[in-house]
């Protein structure tokens, strides 16, 4: 095999293994919080409230991530770190509690109507993250 | 001595009492000799525009009031209740001439009694009817001349209004006086008696701060109320056209039930500036810009009135001070506030961002609430039994419409307004409170944070002010982020209040920096927000603190 050939080669699988590597890194626990690590927790959240038998059992999902959540935030906060991934993951957290603590009766209309005032004039323009919030409410009082 | 001494005194106080002794919207009159009714409020013999003589025992009620300041007397629309022979486009626009001295009828007050007010009407309207002379020629008629004499000063009497037989229900005791009382007595001469208890009446007042009993306007000095022009009128134009409209009716007639409040209201209105707008009766549009309105007293009332009936019927609702005088002291004091930075109290204040009304009301935040609050408060009107509720019941209240084309519902007199607004602006504060009571609830019981129900209610309180600018969703997320700080929590578990609320604004900044930034706003208006919305509770703070200085003491009950 002509050496460049190998060498292209093995510029190949070393990229393919730092990809996994990097891959494997972002879903361990001990990672810092990233927007990627967080939406794939909110996808294996969406998946699990939908499997789950009954609300009881929802909520107890919902209160298991909240804490795991919180947990990261907390070393965040003190640290004095407001970056974008930061608040989105509030914006999580205050939405998984609202879901924990709140009746369904009324939720989805005070999430839907939540996000006025943030911008003038706004009227009913919600952001992707309440979009994703009203799913997760269908999922927990369906 | 002291009786040399005290009767000059005496008399001179008892003429000051007669100066305050004015007929009002609502109130109700009985003539006691004949009085020429007119067709408009022009009283010379040169006008020509008597139409009948009205005699003795004729029953009417105030619909309009005109003020002349030359002589100090009044001119008064009535609507007739027993007269007869009255052609029927007269039945209820005549004008009769109420001289303070030597008024030829009796005043009752209405006092804002507007159960009793309704049951004399009803008594009265069965009552023997006493019938008009019509004037068939005005420029023939004669002036009637009266000629009962009238003494110098007029003391208040003790007869109260004559009671129907069989009196309505009638709400708990009140800090105003249940039974309208007549404001001008058949004239007799004053006893002694009288004279002194009447000055050590206004003494007491006088050293109470309280509002005299005769003095419906001012607390511990007169109000001093802007002269209207032709410019600045139009607010007063409309509450005479659409005096006999339920809500302004209700709002005209009623007592202000917290009177150390006038001066509050008063003063907020003459602090504060516009954009102010105008909307046309009969169109429900706007008609543009326009000045500030005069801060007439009529004016001063209907908005004080607005703001204390809803605030008293729903502070209760909004955080559970039902019965806690304390405590609903110090929410009316914080809508005050909030009221105050917002509007001035100027019914017709509206932003470049639509926002209108007292409480400057968003299309988002009336959208919100029909959705999510609207129908909790009418229910809670429904079965609450607080007078004020009653009185909001009686008032057919119709929710605003969420559209840039309907900001007329938000701020016209037509559409129930200041009502509806203060509707609107307690109905977001409940919503944002709803939201930030679970946030605070919660981070106070995963980190062991411990707050007395006062501190509570005071963090509470300040939340739902600055949630009113950022909505829920704009004050929760940095409230639950500092709440998960070392500073935030420590500052909490100190009682330090104000410590964590200066905290705060740094959450509140940096939150809606980011979320501008993610929605694809511009670097100005980013900036722009994030300084309206961090300071935003301070720049309430900082407004009632000028209104109270001007004011003299704190706007509480």
């Amino acid at each position: 095999m002509h050496p460049l050939k190998k060498a292209f080669l093995a510029l190949v699988m070393l990229m393919m293994l730092a990809t996994s590597l990097m891959a494997r890194a972002q879903s361990s626990p001990n990672e810092p919080l990233t927007v990627a690590r967080l939406e794939q927790g909110m996808g294996r959240l969406f998946v699990a409230v939908e499997k789950a038998p009954n609300r009881a059992a929802k909520i107890q999902i919902l209160e298991n991530f909240h804490q795991a959540l919180r947990r990261e935030i907390r070393a965040f906060a003190n640290q004095g770190v407001r970056n974008a991934v930061y608040w989105k993951a509030v914006d999580l957290d205050v939405v998984v509690t609202k879901l924990i603590d709140q009746n369904c009766a009324g939720l989805k209309e005070s999430i839907a109507t939540g996000e006025h005032n943030m911008i003038d004039n706004d009227n009913a323009q919600a952001s992707a993250a309440t979009q994703k919030a009203l799913e997760l409410a269908q999922l927990v009082c369906q | 001595m002291l009786r040399n001494w005290r009767f000059p005194t005496a008399m001179a106080l008892l003429i000051t009492l007669t100066a305050f002794t004015r007929p009002q919207v609502g109130d109700l009159v009985e003539l006691e000799g004949l009085v020429n009714a007119r067709e408009n409020a022009r009283f010379r013999a040169q006008d020509q525009n008597r139409v009948y003589t009205l005699q003795a025992g004729t029953k009417a009620q105030v619909e309009q009031v005109q003020y002349f300041a030359g002589t100090g007397n009044y001119g008064i629309r009535i609507k007739l209740i027993n007269a007869s022979g009255v052609r029927s486009q007269h039945e209820t626009s005549l004008w009769v001439y109420y001289n303070v001295k030597n008024p030829s009828m009796k005043l009752y007050a209405a006092q804002g009694n507007t159960e009793q007010i309704r049951s004399t009407l009803d008594q009265w309207q069965s009552s023997p009817r006493v019938r008009a002379l019509e004037v068939r020629d005005p420029s023939r008629a004669t002036a009637v001349i009266t000629t009962r004499e009238t003494p110098a000063v007029v003391p208040r009497p003790p007869a109260p209004i004559p009671n129907p037989p069989q009196a309505a229900p009638q709400p708990p005791p009140r800090p105003v006086a249940q039974t309208p009382a007549p404001r001008v007595a058949a004239p007799t001469a004053p006893r002694s008696s009288d004279v002194v208890g009447t000055v050590d009446r206004l003494n007491r007042a006088a050293q109470q701060g309280a509002p005299s009993p005769e003095c419906r306007d001012c607390s511990v000095r007169p109000a001093q109320y802007e002269q209207c022009s032709a410019r600045n009128n139009y607010l007063e134009q409309q509450i005479d056209r659409l005096q006999g409209q339920p809500i302004l009716r209700e709002l005209l007639s009623a007592q202000p039930r917290y009177p150390r409040l006038e001066a509050c209201v008063r003063e907020s209105m003459n602090i504060s500036g516009g954009p102010f707008t105008l909307c046309d009766i009969g169109h429900a549009n706007l008609s543009g810009a326009a000045p500030k309105a005069c801060t007439s007293g009529r004016l001063v009332r209907v908005v004080q009135n607005g703001f204390t009936a809803t605030m008293d019927c729903l502070a209760g609702y909004l955080n559970g001070s039902e019965g806690n005088p304390e405590v609903l002291s110090e929410t009316i004091r914080g809508a005050v506030a909030l009221v105050n930075l917002e509007s001035g109290f100027h019914i017709n204040a509206r932003s470049s961002t639509g926002a209108s009304g007292l409480g400057q009301i968003t299309d988002g935040a009336t959208n919100a609430i029909n959705r999510a609050e609207w129908s909790n408060m009418m229910r809670h009107i429904q079965n609450s039994t607080n007078p004020s509720c009653q009185q909001l019941k009686r008032m057919n209240l119709q929710p605003a419409r969420p559209s840039r084309g309907a900001v007329c519902d938000r701020i016209g007199l037509e559409a129930g307004n200041p009502v509806t607004n203060m509707l609107y602006t307690i109905g977001h504060m409940k919503l944002v409170r709803k939201e930030v009571e679970l946030t605070v609830n919660r981070k106070i019981r995963e980190n062991g944070i411990r707050l007395s129900a006062a501190q509570k209610e005071k963090l509470l309180g300040a939340l739902t002010t600055w949630g009113h600018n950022t909505g829920a969703y704009g004050i929760t997320r940095p409230v639950s982020s500092l709440m998960e700080t070392d500073n935030g929590i420590n500052a909490l578990n100190a009682g330090n209040i104000d410590q964590f609320l200066g905290l705060l604004k740094g959450e509140v900044s940096s939150f809606h920096g980011y979320y501008l930034r993610s929605r694809g706003s511009s670097p100005a208006a980013i900036a722009s927000r994030q300084r309206e919305a961090s300071g935003f509770y301070q720049y309430v703070q900082n407004k009632m603190n000028l209104l109270e200085r001007k004011v003299g003491r704190q706007c509480t009950l």
